[in-house]
C-alpha cells in the first residue's frame, strides 16, 4: 500500500461501488411489511383445498394515537400447500408478507384428522415461519377467531402466544407446545404429538377444552384437563403451581417430582411412576368438615382415577404422548423403534402417588 | 526486534479452539449423526485419538527443526523437487479445505439469514481474512486471541442457552455401538475437524521446545473444545430426537431457531450462531491462506508474496463461487478423505524421513 | 561567571573575515524589530549590542541601554545579570537572536558574545483543559518546554529519568525533548525512536501531534491515533516508569505517550485514584459505551431492514409505527441523521460556550422535534442517533473519539448491505485492521503493556 494520496484515493474507489450495493437484497424496510402474527390452516373435507388464514397486526400509527381504528388484519386464502397459499395471497397485499416472526399457528380440527405431515414441512425447510411458534388445535369456527378483535386488548399474535407462556397466560393444563416439538415427534416414532385444543369461545376468542392426543400425524383422541394436569406432572413439564378442584375443597400443588422407572420383560416394555406431590390447602369445604388425611385420600383418589383413565385412552390408541418409548431407546434396536407403538399399548404402566399436604394456609382445618 | 515469533500456549489453545469452532458448527453435526446408529460419542472420540497420534507424529516432526520453519526445513534436507512432491497434495489439501469451508458457510448464510444475497458476493468476504493472512503470522495471531475471547463468551452462552427443552433420555443409546460407523464415508469425512494440528505445524517456525508445548497445548484445546463438539451434536440430538436431526441440514441451527425464553433480547438466536461463526472462520482461512503462502514461497522462493497470496484468494474465490450446490460440497469433503488421511500422518512420517535424510546427507558432507 | 570585559577583549578579529555585525545586520535587514544599539567603545573599538526587541527582555537590557544608569561600560558590563555567556561565530548569533538572546560584538569583530536574555512569551500554569479529572493533580503542561520538563521533573525526582534534546525545523528551530525512564525503558525503542527523530527533514513543527503524524509517516496511513497525547504530568510520569517514551516539543502543550497500544486509549489518569472496583466498572462503562457508539446505528438498520427476525414482534411492530410516513429508505434516513448530529457536535465545539449550548439546544431540541413532525425520520432513529452521539463523548481521548465518529459509518454501510452479518463482518474487519497496526515495534492490539526489563 503506498503512502500517496493516489493509492488511497484507488481505495476509495474501489469501495465506493460497495456501497451502492447497499439495499440491493434481502432489504425491505420494516414499514413495507406486512408481519404476520398468526396463521390458520384450515380444510373443511378431506377433498377441498387447504384453506389459510392469515391475521397480521398493523402498527398503530404515530400520528393518530387513537385506538378506535382496528389494529389487526385478516385474510385467507385457498391453496395446495401452504406456501402456496403465501404466494396467492402475496396478489391481494399491498406490502411484503413477512412470516418470520408468526407467533401461533392453529390447525383446524378437521385438518387435523386427515393429517398436517404436509402442511407443516414448510416451516423447517424454508426457515419461514419461526420453529418457535405456538401450535394449537381449533375446534369450531375459525373465521370468528380471526375476524374478531381480542377482548383482551393484546396484539393479534401475541395474544396467542401469550395464552401459553408461563410468563404470562400459560397454566400447566395448556401444554404449550411449539411448532419443533410438533416436527420432531412427527419423525419420533417413540413420542407422540399432545397438542392443546382449543375451542371458540362466546366472549373470547377461543377457550382452552383439552389436549388433542395424535397418532402420527393424525388427530385420534383428546385428553380432558384433568387428564393432563397428570400428563404434565408425569413428563415433568409441570412447574407453576395448580389448583386442583375437588368436590368439598380445592388444594394447590406446589411441588412435585416423578420418578420413572423403565424395563422391558418378554417383550413387554414396563413403566412405573412414582410421584411425590407437596401440596397446600387453599379452600375447603363448610358444609362438610374433613381433616387433612381425608383431603389427602381423597386427592389420591382423583388423581388415580384421572391417571387411570387416561392411560386407558393412550393404551387403547396406542399414543406414546408420554415420550416413554426415548427411555427404550438403548433397550431397542433401531429397527424396532417402528414396533413402539404396538408395543405401547400391551405396557404395564403402574403409577403411585405420595402426597404431602404442607400446611393449610393461614387458618388451621380443624 | 528480531524474537524469534513462535507460538505462545495460549496462541496454540486460542487458535485450536477457533479452528474446531469453525468447522464442527455447521457440516460436521450431520456427518456425524448420519454416520452411526449407535453412541455418537464413540466416533468422535475415535477420530480424536486419531487426531492426538497424528499431532503426536508431527510434534516429533517439529521438534527435529532449529527455529526453521517446517517447509524450509524440508527443502533444505532434500531439494526442491522432492518437497514440491509431497507438499502439493498438501497444498491442494488446504485449497479444497478453503473452498468447502468458505462454500459451506456462504451457503449456511443464504439458507439462514440473506435467501437473495448471491453467493458470489458473499464469497468475497475472503478478503479480509486474505488481507489479514498476508499480514503475516503475528497479525493473525493477535486477531486470533481478540476472537477467541469474543467467540469463546458467546459460544458458551449458547450452548448454556442451548440445554434448554433438552431431554437426556433423546440422547440414547449412550454406549452401545455396532461400529457401523466404520463402514461409512460420512465418518472418514468428519475427519476435517482434527486438522488443526496440521496447519499451526505448516506455519512459523518450531523448535524442539516449542513442538512439545504445542502438542500439549493441542491436547488441551482438544479435551477444551470436546464439549463445544458433543454440544453441537448431541444438543440438537436431545432436543429434536435422533431421526429428525438426522433430516436436518444444519441441526444445530434448527436447535437454536427453536429456542425461545422471554429474557433473550434476541429472538433469533441463529442470527448470533453464523455471526460467531465467522469469526471463527476468518482466523481458520487466514491460517490456511497464510500456510498456503509460506508453502508456495518456500517452492518457488522468487516469487512475490503479494501475487501468491492474490493467486490463492482468487482460487479459492472462483472455486467456492463455482460450486453448483450443496451435494458438491459435501461430495468433495467424502472425496477428499484420502488426501486429508496423507496431510494428517504419512506428510509427516514422509518429513520425518526427509529431514534423517537430510542430516546424514549433511554428516556424510562435512566427512 | 567570566568576567564579560574580558571576554569581550578576547573577542578576535580575523581580517579575511567579514565582521559579524555586517553579516547580523544584513540578515535581519526588513526585520523592524531588530535593533543593533551602540553602547559603548572599548578600546576605541564600538561596542554594538544586537537583539530582537520582541524577544529579549527589555528589563534585563535596561544595565546596557539605560540611559539613567549611566557611568563607565565597565561598570555597566558588570550589572549583567544573564545565565553565562557564551562566544560564537556568524551562525550560532543568529540562531541565538532568533531564539531571543542578544549579542554583543565589536564592530569588526568576526565572533560575538552571546548574552541570554530571552523572555518566552507564555501563559502560566492552568488547570487541564482537554482532560479533566474531579480527583487528581490538576496542573497541566503549557507551551513552553523548560516549564514543561520542570514539571515532569517535579513529579520523579530520580537521576534515572533522562531526558534526550535536539532541534527539529529548517525554519523553525523547534526543540524536541524525548523522556525517559532508564531503568524501565526498551533500549530499542530508544534508539529506534532516536533514529527516527533524526532523519526528519521538515521545515517547521508546531504541535505535538503533528509531529507523530511525520514520526510515523514513513509507514503506511493509520487511521488510529498511534500515541496518547495528554497534557497532564501525572500521566506522563505514570507513562514514564511504566517504560514508554514522552516526546515533548516546544510550544506545544501535549505530550506525546510512545508507544501506546489501543487499551492506553481508554484509560483515564483518574483510574489509578479510585478504588479498583470503580475503576474497572468504569472501564466496562467506556467499552460498552464504545459498542453502543459503533454498532447502535449499525443495528438499527440492520434489524428495521434486513434482519427484521432477530428482533420481537412487538419492537418490529413500534418501529414499523414509527416508520410510518417516512419515504425514504432506513439507510438514507439514518445517515442523513447521524450527518446531522455530526454538525451539531461539531457546531457545538467549535463555537464560544456561551453560543454553543444554544446551538446544541437549537440542534437537539428544536431540530429533532420539528424533524420528526416532518415526516422525515422515525422517531426511533432520534433516540439512536441521541444515544450514539452521548456515548462518543464517553471516549476519554479526543482523537479516538473522532476515529470512532468515522467508523460508526464505515459500520452503517456494511449493516445497510448484509444486515446483522455486514455489521459482523466489519467489525471482523476492524479488528483485523488493530491487529496489523504495531507501533514502534509494538502490536498495537496488546491488551497490556508488558512490563519488561524490571529485572536487569
Amino acid at each position: 500500500m503506498s503512502t500517496s494520496g493516489y493509492g488511497r484515493a484507488m481505495m476509495l474507489l474501489l469501495c465506493l461501488p460497495i456501497v451502492f450495493v447497499a439495499g440491493c437484497w434481502d432489504s425491505k424496510d420494516i414499514d413495507n411489511r406486512l408481519m404476520l402474527g398468526v396463521m390458520g390452516l384450515e380444510k373443511r373435507s378431506v377433498d377441498s383445498p387447504l384453506n389459510v388464514w392469515f391475521r397480521f397486526p398493523l402498527p398503530k400509527g404515530a400520528q393518530d394515537g387513537t385506538t378506535s381504528k382496528q389494529d389487526f388484519f385478516t385474510t385467507s386464502q385457498y391453496g395446495q400447500t401452504v406456501s402456496d397459499a403465501m404466494n396467492k395471497v402475496r396478489y391481494k397485499l399491498p406490502k411484503a408478507l413477512d412470516p418470520s416472526s408468526t407467533r401461533a399457528i392453529l390447525l383446524d380440527e378437521s385438518l387435523a384428522k386427515t393429517g398436517v405431515d404436509p402442511y407443516l414441512e414448510f416451516a423447517i425447510r424454508e426457515r419461514s415461519v419461526p420453529l418457535d411458534a405456538v401450535v394449537a388445535v381449533i375446534r369450531g369456527n375459525m373465521e370468528r377467531i380471526f375476524t374478531h378483535a381480542n377482548p383482551t386488548g393484546e396484539l393479534t399474535g401475541i395474544y396467542t402466544k401469550l395464552f401459553f407462556e408461563k410468563y404470562a397466560g400459560g397454566i400447566p393444563r395448556k401444554n404449550r407446545t411449539m411448532l419443533w416439538e410438533v416436527y420432531a415427534k412427527l419423525y419420533n416414532p417413540l413420542h407422540s404429538n399432545l397438542i392443546p385444543l382449543l375451542t371458540e369461545g362466546k366472549q373470547n376468542s377461543y377457550v382452552l377444552a383439552g389436549n388433542a392426543i395424535f397418532v402420527k400425524d393424525k388427530l385420534v383422541g383428546e385428553l380432558n384437563l384433568d387428564e393432563s394436569l397428570l400428563y404434565e406432572i408425569f413428563t415433568h413439564r409441570f412447574h407453576d403451581s395448580e389448583v386442583e378442584l375437588m368436590s368439598k375443597s380445592d388444594i394447590r400443588i406446589v411441588h412435585n417430582h416423578t420418578r420413572v422407572s423403565t424395563s422391558f420383560k418378554d417383550g413387554k416394555p414396563i413403566i412405573r411412576l412414582d410421584t411425590s406431590l407437596v401440596t397446600t390447602l387453599i379452600d375447603s369445604s363448610r358444609y362438610r368438615r374433613q381433616n387433612a388425611s381425608e383431603v389427602v385420600a381423597e386427592f389420591e383418589a382423583d388423581l388415580n382415577a384421572h391417571a387411570k383413565s387416561m392411560f386407558e385412552k393412550t393404551q387403547r390408541l396406542g399414543a406414546d404422548v408420554f415420550g416413554f418409548g426415548d427411555r427404550f431407546r438403548s433397550r431397542l434396536q433401531p429397527s424396532e423403534y417402528e414396533k413402539w407403538p404396538e408395543m405401547f399399548k400391551h405396557a404395564e404402566i403402574s403409577y403411585s402417588f405420595r402426597v404431602d399436604l404442607r400446611n393449610t394456609g393461614l387458618e388451621f382445618l380443624d | 526486534m528480531k524474537r524469534l515469533s513462535t507460538l505462545s500456549g495460549y496462541d496454540m489453545l486460542a487458535i485450536q479452539m477457533l479452528y474446531k469452532g469453525a468447522v464442527a458448527g455447521f457440516i460436521y453435526p450431520n456427518f456425524i449423526i448420519r454416520s452411526t446408529e449407535g453412541a455418537y460419542w464413540i466416533p468422535i472420540a475415535v477420530w480424536a485419538a486419531g487426531a492426538l497420534l497424528s499431532s503426536w507424529i508431527f510434534s516429533r516432526l517439529l521438534a527435529q527443526l532449529n527455529g526453521e520453519k517446517l517447509i524450509a526445513g524440508i527443502h533444505a534436507s532434500i531439494g526442491g523437487i522432492w518437497t514440491c512432491v509431497i507438499c502439493l497434495p498438501v497444498i491442494f489439501f488446504l485449497l479444497t479445505a478453503l473452498v468447502v469451508m468458505l462454500r459451506a458457510y456462504t451457503e449456511v448464510i443464504t439458507m439462514t439469514m440473506l435467501p437473495t444475497t448471491p453467493i458470489a458476493f458473499l464469497n468475497g468476504m475472503l478478503i479480509a481474512p486474505a488481507i489479514l493472512a498476508l499480514a503475516g503470522m503475528m497479525p493473525i495471531v493477535r486477531a486470533a486471541r481478540v476472537f477467541f475471547l469474543l467467540t469463546l463468551l458467546l459460544t458458551l452462552v449458547l450452548l448454556i442457552v442451548g440445554l434448554s427443552d433438552v431431554h437426556w433420555i433423546t440422547g440414547a443409546p449412550w454406549i452401545r455401538t455396532n461400529g457401523d460407523f466404520l463402514l461409512d464415508k460420512r465418518f472418514y469425512a468428519a475427519s476435517f475437524i482434527w486438522m488443526g494440528f496440521v496447519i499451526t505445524s505448516l506455519i512459523g517456525p518450531h523448535t524442539r521446545h516449542s513442538a512439545r508445548r504445542n502438542w500439549k497445548m493441542y491436547s488441551a484445546a482438544l479435551l477444551c473444545t470436546l464439549p463445544l463438539i458433543m454440544g453441537y451434536i448431541y444438543l440438537p440430538v436431545m432436543t429434536f430426537g435422533r431421526e429428525l436431526s438426522k433430516r436436518l441440514t444444519f441441526p444445530f441451527i434448527s436447535k437454536m431457531d427453536s429456542i425461545s425464553h422471554y429474557w433473550i433480547l434476541f429472538e433469533n438466536l441463529t442470527a448470533i450462531f453464523v455471526s460467531v461463526t465467522m469469526f471463527y472462520l476468518f482466523i481458520v482461512i487466514a491460517l490456511k491462506l497464510h500456510a498456503i503462502g509460506e508453502m508456495v514461497a518456500v517452492i518457488m522462493p522468487r516469487a512475490n508474496k503479494r501475487w501468491i497470496h492474490s493467486g490463492a484468494f482468487l482460487v479459492v474465490y472462483a472455486s467456492a463461487t463455482l460450486l453448483v450446490s450443496w451435494r458438491v460440497v459435501e461430495n468433495i469433503t467424502i472425496l477428499t478423505i484420502g488426501l486429508r488421511l496423507y496431510v494428517m500422518f504419512v506428510f509427516p512420517l514422509f518429513g520425518l524421513l526427509a529431514l534423517a535424510y537430510g542430516r546424514r546427507a549433511g554428516k556424510e558432507g562435512a566427512l | 561567571m567570566r568576567d564579560i570585559l574580558a571576554s569581550i577583549y578576547r573577542l578576535t578579529e580575523q581580517p579575511d573575515s567579514v565582521p559579524l555585525l555586517g553579516l547580523l545586520n544584513e540578515a535581519f535587514a526588513d526585520s523592524s524589530d531588530y535593533r543593533a544599539s551602540l553602547i559603548g567603545a572599548v578600546e576605541g573599538e564600538e561596542l554594538y549590542l544586537c537583539y530582537l526587541d520582541s524577544l529579549c527582555s527589555t528589563e534585563k537590557l535596561e544595565f546596557l541601554l539605560g540611559d539613567e544608569s549611566g557611568g563607565d561600560l565597565s561598570f555597566r558590563l558588570s550589572r549583567y545579570s544573564g545565565a553565562g555567556l557564551m562566544e560564537g561565530e556568524f551562525q550560532r548569533c543568529e540562531i541565538a537572536v532568533c531564539s531571543g538572546s542578544a549579542v554583543l560584538c565589536k564592530q569588526s569583530s568576526s565572533a560575538g558574545l552571546i548574552l541570554p536574555l530571552a523572555e518566552n512569551q507564555q501563559r502560566g500554569i492552568g488547570s487541564p483543559v482537554t482532560e479533566n479529572v474531579l480527583q487528581g493533580p490538576m496542573n497541566a503542561f503549557i507551551e513552553s518546554l523548560d516549564v514543561n520538563t520542570a514539571l515532569i521533573r517535579q513529579q520523579i525526582h530520580s537521576s534515572k529519568l533522562k531526558m534526550w534534546e535536539t532541534v527539529i525545523g529548517t525554519a523553525s528551530h523547534t526543540r524536541v525533548a524525548l523522556y525517559y525512564y532508564a531503568d524501565a525503558i526498551d533500549p530499542e525503542l530508544l534508539s529506534d525512536l532516536q533514529d527516527r527523530i533524526a532523519e526528519i527533514r521538515i521545515e517547521s513543527i508546531q504541535d505535538s501531534a503533528q509531529f507523530l503524524r511525520i514520526l510515523m509517516s514513513r509507514k503506511r496511513f493509520h487511521l488510529f491515533p498511534l500515541a496518547i497525547s495528554t497534557e497532564r504530568p501525572d500521566r506522563v510520569s505514570m507513562d514514564l516508569l511504566k517504560g514508554k517514551a514522552i516526546i515533548m516539543i516546544d510550544g506545544s502543550p501535549f505530550a506525546l505517550s510512545i508507544p501506546s497500544v489501543y487499551t492506553d486509549f481508554w484509560h483515564s489518569p483518574e483510574d489509578k485514584y479510585v478504588n479498583p472496583f470503580v475503576t474497572n466498572f468504569l472501564l466496562t462503562l467506556r467499552f460498552l459505551a464504545m459498542f453502543i457508539n459503533l454498532f447502535l446505528p449499525a443495528l438499527y438498520v440492520a434489524l428495521t431492514s434486513i434482519n427484521v427476525d432477530v428482533n420481537r414482534l412487538e419492537i418490529s411492530l413500534a418501529a414499523a409505527a414509527s416508520r410510518e410516513g417516512v419515504p425514504y429508505p432506513v439507510f438514507v434516513e439514518t445517515l442523513l441523521m447521524l450527518i446531522m448530529i455530526d454538525f451539531i457536535t461539531e457546531a457545538g465545539l467549535r463555537l464560544p460556550k456561551t453560543v454553543s449550548s444554544t446551538v446544541t439546544m437549537v440542534g437537539g431540541v428544536v431540530l429533532g422535534q420539528a424533524i420528526i413532525q416532518a415526516n422525515i425520520v422515525s422517531n426511533l432513529l432520534i433516540i439512536v442517533v441521541a444515544a450514539t452521539a452521548i456515548t462518543n463523548f464517553i471516549v476519554i481521548d479526543y482523537q479516538m473519539g473522532l476515529v470512532q465518529r468515522i467508523l460508526k459509518y464505515f459500520i452503517v454501510a456494511g449493516a445497510s448491505i448484509a444486515g446483522l452479518l455486514g455489521i459482523v463482518f466489519c467489525f471482523a474487519c476492524l479488528i483485523i485492521y488493530l491487529s496489523c497496526i504495531e507501533t514502534f515495534g509494538t502490536p498495537y492490539l496488546t491488551s497490556l503493556w508488558p512490563k519488561k526489563n524490571k529485572v536487569t
